[in-house]
């Protein structure tokens, strides 16, 4: 893991024609950025149309379009067989919870970012500072992963070698940022998201077509291709991959699926909470797109792994010239490749992957720079902001985390998909218990939430700090007893980086439920905000929860 | 020669420097005073987040009630002190980039003279910061009363 | 706040406006779901997951935990009958070829989710006609913004 990453298979040189669907693709979505952003404004008093549940569904599938899903999700089901069904199911299925506890309440409560949330459900600017600190750590955790997919796959069309490629595409993403912030706004989104399914499933149709694997439905027809698959892509529980780990790593992702903020600061700009659940059942099934596909390319890649090198199906899985983990990761392309593709097809994948990473990246660093220049800075530190001010800090946090990012990348820790499934572990464990108990239980208060908040982040720092780190500082690597192992194995074990939810959500429940209990009650109005999200009387278009409790003839909130 | 002049507001002391001279030319004149906020889409797309510049978008400002009351306390300082002069007033909120929607009201509004505040910024904090101010005299042609904010101290 | 209701802000029940003698009101009459609707506060009434204390709750939370219940065990099922019984989940599909844990998980999973998405997005909609709640129309219409109702976003107030 000290060696710069590269994928040995992957064709690594430049090619034009790719190279121009890249930039065309990242045209579109600059030009329509531009386009409403120059759009004028004087409609912001009168509710115009509303975004619909289809389009809706579409920005939702657009904000999961990540490496992860693109590229890194294929990777996990070809490396690690069995076990990387559970990404599969942690992406997916996180979502009916999210439907069901989380979208329309939030859609109630109406505020602008989650650390607002936190703030104003629970009266405190201390438990601000945590939301935004863990939404930015979230975020850089997150855009490395993201990272390490777009210089991996930019070496297919660029061919560069791989630290000069993450430079120059996470240039291009803070450029991009710079001219046309609004990549995350739902029209773009919806559009994105056209580009990169059918990037995506033109290049499944077509090497499954083009290898006699599929016809009309590879999602299912790739069943056929299990009996010439090595054992290993299939059976369950092998290599360390243990049941606890996969329960662990689904359930992980699941509930960081509700716990990530820009997931959920999507709920703010529906119609009504029948629009927040219709949009988040299309939502999914636009996802599923691509997830009921992804292992199918999986499969395919994996039997050209082994055609194209001349070996045995096991040889795939184990040996001298096993896929790497930086081949797996790219397989999706790879496969096309692989099949002998034209370029520009082989091109077209690629690109799509790299403008999902260029997107996703994008919008986690808005998300960063809402975090430092309006949680951090405008509400916490100088009240007295002014606007250009915001915006100043929003761009510095931007160029700051991307420069951390870059360096982070270089040498990553994991793969594109573990990479990604530490930010959710993280939100899951610290801002998932907020937000669900913050809607469901209305004596949640201050002293729980900063209790809980704070045991969270210490059980994922030092789930890293234990299992991560010894592989880049070598005093602690002495320590544990050689690189690649961990400090405490014990607690390795049990709780994962990847999989550290299983232990921490439950243990930060029963923190913030215990300390809550133990300690006065809420202020009324706080309990009534909280009812007001579970009211089923609509709320008028104008209004948000505080809005509706103030107005009913309570007190604003105190800020403590 | 002055019917209608405008004063941007962003709240900010500096902006509060150039009310007492808008509200004197409009009482001098007999001028309608226009009392302009603009939410910095850029802002709200930064500090914010891009999902709140839709909700802008959408129509649905009126429920982001943290932005509008900052917006209406702006021009609410001008609107009071119009109201101790007897000056007329009006109240507008838009949202887009300051200086082009600045540049565009006093177009469609037939604007005569527009007073603005300044920092009198130089050198690196001009450079980063920028000047509203200033870009907006270049996006115009209508003449600008620039008044400078000078810290007491 | 600038921004206020159509109801006064002392009116007790925030029920949209009926008046507290309206007949519907009246204690010992069966009362249909809408009506219990319309009777109950909701600003009052504590939001307990685990003990419902209104109609809609009762009935809202029944939708919710069911679809739960389904969705833990199409989510987690597959893979704990995989470590509990690993030659019988193994065994290939007859005509699909998938052994039957990976195709559960891989297919069965999501697609699950996705179906009980949908049931409850709908079931919610139902129990949403029970109690006579439509979101389509403003139940408390906002007093329109000083702007607002007009497309001219002219926020003046004229001296």
């Amino acid at each position: 893991m000290t060696v710069p990453i590269q994928a040995e298979a992957l064709d690594i040189s430049f090619k034009l024609l790719p190279a121009i669907i890249v930039f065309l693709m990242m045209a579109s979505f600059l030009i329509i950025g531009f386009v409403f952003k120059v759009a004028d404004t004087e409609g912001m008093w009168v509710a115009g149309r509303g975004i619909g549940n289809i389009e809706n569904g579409m920005a939702i599938g657009a904000n999961w379009m990540s490496a992860a899903s693109y590229l890194g999700l294929a990777g996990l089901v070809a490396l690690a067989g069995f076990y990387g069904l559970a990404f599969i199911v942690g992406w997916t299925t996180g979502y009916f919870v999210l439907l069901i506890f989380l979208a329309a309440q939030m859609r109630r409560f109406g505020k602008y970012t989650a650390p607002d949330f936190v703030a104003d459900r629970f009266n405190s600017p201390m438990a601000r500072a945590l939301a935004a600190f863990t939404t930015l750590l979230i975020a850089y955790v997150y855009s490395v992963g993201q990272a390490r997919g777009m210089g991996l796959v930019g070496q297919y069309v660029f061919g560069l070698d791989i630290i000069p490629m993450i430079v120059v595409m996470m240039t291009i993403t803070v450029g991009y940022l710079a001219l046309s912030g609004m990549l995350g706004a739902t029209k773009n989104m919806a559009v994105q998201y056209v580009i990169l399914i059918v990037a995506f499933l033109a290049g499944v149709y077509v090497v499954g077509f083009s290898q006699g694997y599929s016809t009309v439905l590879p999602q299912i027809e790739y069943g056929a291709l299990f009996s010439e698959l090595g054992r290993q892509f299939s059976e369950p529980f092998i290599g360390g991959n243990s049941y606890y780990l996969w329960v662990a790593t689904a359930f992980s992702l699941i509930v960081g699926t509700c716990g990530l903020p820009h997931v959920l600061v999507r709920f703010y700009t529906v119609e009504s909470e029948r629009t927040a659940r219709w949009s988040t059942v299309w939502g999914l099934f636009f996802i599923l797109l691509l997830y009921w596909a992804a292992p199918a390319m999986a499969a395919f890649g994996v039997d050209l792994f082994a055609a194209v090198n001349g070996i045995s199906s096991d040889a795939v899985f184990s040996g001298e010239q096993a896929m790497s983990g930086a081949e797996g990761d790219v397989i999706v392309v790879l496969a096309a490749q692989f099949a002998e593709l034209p370029t520009w097809f082989v091109g077209l994948v690629a690109a799509g992957a790299m403008a999902a990473a260029i997107a996703t990246t994008a919008g986690l660093f808005i998300t960063a720079s809402s975090a430092v220049a309006h949680d951090i800075y405008a509400e916490l530190i100088n009240p007295d902001a002014t606007q250009r001010q915001q915006v100043l800090i929003g761009r510095a946090t931007i160029v700051g985390i991307g420069a951390l990012v870059t360096v982070t990348a270089f040498n990553p820790p994991a793969l594109i998909g573990e990479l990604v499934a530490y930010a959710f572990s993280l939100a899951g464990v610290v801002l998932f218990p907020m937000f669900f108990l913050g809607l469901w239980w209305e004596n949640t208060n201050r002293q729980g939430a900063l209790a809980g908040m704070t045991v969270g982040l210490l059980l994922w720092f030092t789930s890293i700090i234990n299992s991560v780190l010894p592989a880049y500082v070598g005093f602690l690597a002495d320590v544990a007893g050689g690189s690649g192992q961990a400090l405490v194995p014990i607690y390795a074990q049990y709780v994962p980086p990847i999989g550290a939810a299983l232990v921490g959500t439950p243990l930060v429940f029963l923190v913030t439920i215990g300390v809550s209990m133990a300690t006065p009650e809420p202020p009324l109005e706080t309990k009534r905000m909280v009812r007001q999200c579970h009211s089923p009387e609509p709320m008028g278009q104008q209004q948000s929860a505080e809005n509706i409790v103030s107005d009913s003839g309570g007190d604003a909130p105190a800020d403590d | 020669m002055y019917s209608d002049i405008l004063i941007p507001t962003d709240g900010s002391e500096t902006a509060k420097a150039a009310v007492d001279h808008a509200v004197d030319h409009a009482q001098r004149y007999g001028a309608r005073l226009h009392a302009l906020y603009v939410v910095d889409i850029d802002a709200v797309n930064f500090g914010l987040g891009t999902e709140q510049v839709d909700r802008i978008r959408q129509g649905k400002f009126g429920e982001m009630t943290e932005l509008k009351e900052r917006a209406e306390a702006a021009t609410g300082v001008v609107a009071d002190a119009a109201a101790e002069h007897d000056v007329e007033v009006r109240e507008e909120i838009r949202a887009g980039t300051p200086h082009d929607v600045i540049a565009d009201y006093a177009d469609d509004e037939g604007i005569d003279l527009i007073v603005m505040g300044s920092h009198g910024r130089t050198g690196v904090r001009r450079a980063l910061l920028g000047s509203v101010t200033e870009r907006t005299l270049r996006s115009t042609h209508v003449p600008v009363l620039v008044v400078d904010y000078l810290d007491e101290d | 706040m600038s921004h206020n209701n159509s109801r006064s802000s002392d009116d007790a029940v925030t029920d949209g406006g009926r008046a507290t003698d309206d007949a519907a009101t009246d204690g010992g009459v069966a009362t249909t779901a809408a009506q219990k609707h319309d009777n109950t506060d909701y600003l009052s009434e504590e939001v307990n997951l685990l003990k419902p204390s209104t109609a809609y709750m009762r009935d809202h939370l029944r939708i919710v935990w069911t679809g739960f219940i389904v969705w833990a065990l199409v989510v987690f099922g597959p893979v704990t009958m995989t470590v509990l019984a690993p030659g019988v989940m193994t065994t290939t599909m007859p005509v699909l070829g998938f052994p039957w844990h990976y195709f559960l998980v891989a297919f069965g999973a999501p697609t699950g989710a996705l179906i009980l998405a949908a049931v409850y997005a709908r079931q919610r909609d139902k129990l949403d006609e029970k109690y006579g709640i439509d979101h389509d129309t403003d139940a408390e219409p906002a007093e329109p913004e000083p702007a607002g109702s007009e497309t001219a976003a002219d926020g003046g107030k004229q001296e």
